[in-house]
């Protein structure tokens, strides 16, 4: 088990450098020379010695790479070009205002899939299995930001119970009915693709397990139905609970376009703003950030999943 | 023991003639024709393809031009059967044309990685441990980005433009099909049959042509018709964001962008680009499924 | 049929003459590491063949038997060179495989093949039978696609299998034993000289193997071929061999004419597998295990004689240093050339069996311990 331990850290620190590195070469993919891609021609002098002494970007590649890695490990993600606001404050708060749209959809991913899943696994080719097999596919074939919008029409447009967008007065979690009314639409959007994949996956799972000897046999010791279902689903767990993490992090990282129906101040649409304003800084603390979030929730789902099933220890 | 040598030599008991040989292919094939679902979503397909190829005899107007007095002209207009958008074009013609860029930059992504990753993942299946660590490696740094998030950040980085969203879209499904590749073809090179192959002293490269490729295309074929849906959702949304194809062109993802102020005025014309994806993808789903489950159970059936 | 050659007609391909073993095996050696690999060596080295040496002569069949993880089918890999000896020579036709002077693996394989076991993955499950015998012949000795068709549907018909039946059919179409006369025929395609039939009819149910193993007869006798037939069943082994080697976790233990090993085993694990041979007839039952102890595990074998943990006649000579494989001086041969691995066996070993002269008096004792045995293959007729 150590050994299991220390083989996937070495892999998970090896992978964030690589990240490190993708998420640096960004800005040197732009076509053309940084410095006149991040200000106007007319920016005043200072303005670009200013930047160039910041960045670096006389000297060579390896070196620019390792004083920007040098200033990430002490929490300086450089500082905004666009509003001059330091990238890793922005980032911290956006990202703040993310989770609270992406852990509620994942906790409603996780519960609503399981239950969908299994139930349709029990009931193998009834018309509920075929009905719930229905609703995952479209799941997994809506574009999740069309259905952000046809979810403001019907219930902000036509039926006016819900807002359209934006995150209401809280600037954080929130602390009222109103507040909360802001939440529902984007966290039902963003999970549903989630509740798709978790759902196939777990009917899937529960289906191939109660295709072994074992459910049966349980039922044959005399265990209730009850007891039997939940011998299943403790076999089910380990793959599902790394298909978890992937729609974790996936909730994380590509928030972006439900941020944007919904007008959401997150980490999503802080990328989306760094883009189009050119903000680079922005723009690689946010990919940095992201990615290394996703690659750490990995290595978390490995371990847990490594603690639950004892097939996997080594 | 006398009994063996008592034995006779004979001739293996015989398969019944008339029957033809069924091979793998065809067996799969007469289970999908059986399948009504895939078979169903096959022909939607079909006829969405038609129609986007055939989209100048399809068309009812010009999906360019737009007379803006009849801006957002509601369903079923006479004329304008889909309504009309922001500008005036009628929204039909518009879809119709729309589907040759969405289905466009939806397939080739796929295609693309699906050549790329699939050379890549056989070399890293049949290569020794350093070119396997090697190849696998780069695609773990890869695999550790969202898939949503790679795409909007190389596009972002490089411009917007139909070659800028294929390019990233292309660089997003590459490493899942290496993976995928790569695990196919260990498996299928420790099977029995390869080894007696090595042993028979056939060169490298008839044995990767004869024996893996023919045993691994299927499962890789299955996999990239699975991301064929995501590719054009994801192309869309690339649209969506400003970050695909430019206006004034044609394209679904676009038009729901386009369209989105009109949620209030108009909305059910606003949400139509969104059902030809749903539709589109949803078939490509299906059709993805319904290939799985043709060629998941075990031979003979 | 023991110590009765047939004279073998000279293959055109043969260079060492009819004296020469066409194959000679001498101290072969596979290690693996274990799995405690992480920092450094390996914590647990699995000794799957540890000096393996014996000699096949020309038109022989050598029958290789023991039980699971003895380390016979990596023997069988390790002569094709499909997996790579650590030590050891193997010398084909006087030839040294390997060697610059000597034959290249390649053409070693062109006259040397091998029969699988029959499972459901020994055949490519996309490609027709005759696609699967004629690949040989068309990738490695660039035959034209119709001749190597050709060729591939001669052989069906060799094996037993209807040209105009079987050649367009797929290996899901076809039962176990048609299997693996397909399995024959494609090793036949190259032409060998040599065959290795590693547990070749160990899938098969009883009938279907009689009907393989008479066709692996006739077929050695059409094609001059020479076998190693590998086996844990020992009535097909004798069935069929001419001298037998028995193995016990990576090494040779006893080897000789198949008469002598199973008429008159010596080394003590020899004896309890022929009393393991369930016996047809109900009043010779055995009431105790022939073997004690359990089975051996090749991961850190014990030291010495690796057979003295489940041995009866195990004493501290044999945890000393392990028994050389060597001709017995006491036995008057059989077959000739019967050796074993015994400390039992040699005079003045320090084992107290071990007679100090040439006397056969211990290996009497070790011949009654057999006769009080179930021994149920003396009965069945030793030296046809």
């Amino acid at each position: 088990m150590a050994r299991f331990l220390a083989a996937r850290l070495l892999h998970t620190v090896l992978i964030l450098f690589g990240v490190s590195v993708v998420a640096f070469g960004l800005i040197h993919m732009i076509p053309g020379n940084p410095l006149d891609i991040l200000l106007p021609p007319e920016a005043p002098k200072s303005l670009v010695d200013h930047l160039r002494a910041e960045f670096g970007f006389d000297r060579p590649l390896y070196v620019q790479y390792l004083a920007w890695l040098g200033r990430v490990f002490r929490g300086n993600l450089g500082t905004s070009i666009f509003t001059g606001r330091e990238v890793t404050r922005e980032l911290l708060r956006a990202l703040g205002n993310t989770l609270v749209i992406a852990v509620p959809a994942a906790v409603l991913a996780f519960g609503l899939g399981t239950t969908l899943g299994t139930v349709a696994a029990f009931n193998y080719g009834k018309p509920l299995d075929k009905l719930i097999s229905v609703l995952v596919i479209l799941g997994l074939s809506v574009p999740h930001y069309w259905l952000g919008i046809v979810l403001v029409i019907v219930f902000a447009v036509e039926w006016n119970v819900l807002p359209a967008a934006g995150m209401g007065g809280s600037g954080g979690l929130p602390t009222s009915w109103h507040d909360l009314s802001f939440l529902v639409l984007p966290v039902a959007t963003l999970s549903m693709i989630p509740i798709g994949v978790i759902g196939r996956m777990v009917r899937s799972t529960v289906l191939e397990i109660l295709g072994n000897d074992f459910p049966t046999a349980l039922r044959a010791k005399g265990l209730r139905s009850r007891h039997v279902v939940f011998h299943v689903l403790k076999n089910a767990a380990p793959p599902t609970v790394a298909v978890m993490g992937l729609q974790l992090g996936y909730l994380l990282g590509g928030s972006i376009l439900v941020e944007t129906v919904f007008n959401w101040p997150g980490s999503g649409q802080l990328m989306d703003l760094a883009i189009f304003r050119r903000d680079v800084p922005v723009l690689q603390g946010t990919v940095l950030v992201l990615a290394a979030f996703f690659v750490l929730i990995n290595l978390v789902v490995d371990i847990v999943q490594a603690l639950i099933d004892p097939r996997m220890r080594r | 023991m006398a009994d063996i040598a008592a034995v006779q030599r004979i001739a293996a008991p015989e398969v019944a003639e008339g029957i033809a040989p069924r091979g793998y292919w065809r067996t799969v094939a007469g289970r999908v024709r059986r399948d009504r679902l895939t078979v169903t979503a096959g022909a939607i397909l079909l006829a969405i393809v038609l129609l986007a190829i055939f989209a100048p005899w399809a068309a009812t107007h010009d999906p360019l031009q737009g007379d803006i007095l009849h801006r957002l002209e509601p369903v079923g207009t006479p004329g304008h059967l889909l309504g009309t958008d922001e500008t005036g074009r009628d929204i039909w013609s518009r879809l119709v044309y729309g589907g040759r860029l969405s289905l466009f930059c939806g397939l080739s992504p796929v295609l693309l990685a699906t050549i790329i990753g699939g050379v890549l993942g056989l070399l890293a299946g049949m290569g020794g441990r350093l070119l396997n660590s090697l190849i696998m490696r780069i695609c773990d740094v890869f695999y550790a980005f969202p898939s949503v998030l790679l795409a909007i950040a190389i596009c972002g980085v490089i411009g917007a433009g139909i070659a800028n969203t294929i390019l990233s879209l292309t660089v997003v499904f590459i490493p899942p099909l290496v993976r995928v590749t790569e695990s196919l073809t260990r498996q299928v090179r420790s099977r029995d049959f390869v080894e007696a192959a090595r042993a028979s002293a056939a060169p490298l490269h008839a044995i990767i042509r004869h024996q893996i490729l023919p045993n691994v295309l299927g499962g890789m074929l299955v996999y990239a018709t699975s991301l064929v849906g995501i590719s054009i959702i994801l192309s869309a949304g690339l649209s969506f964001l400003g970050l695909g194809v430019t206006p004034p062109a044609a394209e679904w993802g676009l038009m729901l962008n386009a369209l989105r102020q009109a949620i209030f005025v108009e909305p059910t014309v606003a949400a139509l680009p969104g059902v030809a994806i749903v539709i589109t993808s949803l078939c490509f789903n299906l059709l993805s499924d319904g290939l799985r489950s043709a060629m998941d159970v075990k031979l003979p059936s | 049929m023991s110590g009765v050659r047939a004279i073998v007609p000279l293959d055109r391909r043969d260079r060492g003459g009819p004296a020469q073993p066409l194959l000679l095996v001498r101290d072969l050696k596979k290690h693996f590491p274990g799995n405690g690999r992480l920092f450094g060596r390996a914590r647990e080295i699995v000794q799957a063949v540890d000096g393996v040496s014996f000699s096949l002569a020309k038109g022989a069949t050598l029958g290789v038997v023991g039980e699971s993880g003895c380390g016979k089918s990596t023997t069988a890999r390790l002569l094709l060179h499909l997996i790579e000896p650590d030590a050891g020579e193997i010398i084909f036709d006087g030839d040294g495989v390997g060697e610059p002077q000597g034959i290249s693996v390649r053409d070693l394989r062109l006259q040397m093949q091998m029969v699988f076991q029959d499972s459901y993955s020994s055949l490519n499950p996309r490609a027709t039978i005759a696609d699967i015998i004629a690949f040989g012949p068309r990738t490695v000795k660039h035959l034209r696609p119709d001749r190597a068709r050709e060729r591939a549907e001669r052989l069906l018909d060799q094996v037993g299998l209807r040209p105009s039946l079987f050649a367009r059919r797929y290996p899901h179409e076809l039962s176990g034993g048609q299997r693996q006369r397909v399995n024959i025929a494609r090793a036949l395609a190259l032409e060998p000289r040599l065959l290795i039939l590693d547990e070749a009819v160990s899938a098969l149910d009883k009938s279907v193997e009689a009907q393989i193993l008479n066709l692996l007869v006739e077929l050695r006798r059409e094609w001059a071929l020479t076998y190693i037939f590998i086996s844990h069943d020992l009535n097909v082994v004798r069935h069929i061999s001419d001298r037998v080697v028995v193995m016990y976790l990576g090494r040779i233990v006893e080897a000789g004419a198949a008469a002598a090993i199973f008429g008159r085993p010596l080394h003590p694990y020899t004896q309890a597998l022929l009393r393991a041979m369930p016996s047809m007839d109900p009043d010779r039952r055995s009431t105790e295990p022939p073997l004690s102890g359990d089975p051996p595990n090749p991961i850190n074998p014990p030291s010495g004689c690796r057979f003295r943990p489940r041995c009866a006649f195990a004493e501290e000579i044999c945890a000393h240093s392990s028994p050389k494989l060597e001709a017995s001086p006491r036995l008057d041969p059989i077959g000739g050339d019967h050796e074993v691995a015994c400390h039992m066996m040699v005079p003045g070993s320090g084992h107290s069996r071990a007679s100090a002269s040439a006397d056969g008096l211990r290996s009497r004792e070790a011949l009654s311990a057999l006769q009080a045995g179930e021994g149920g293959a003396r009965a069945e007729g030793v030296g046809r």
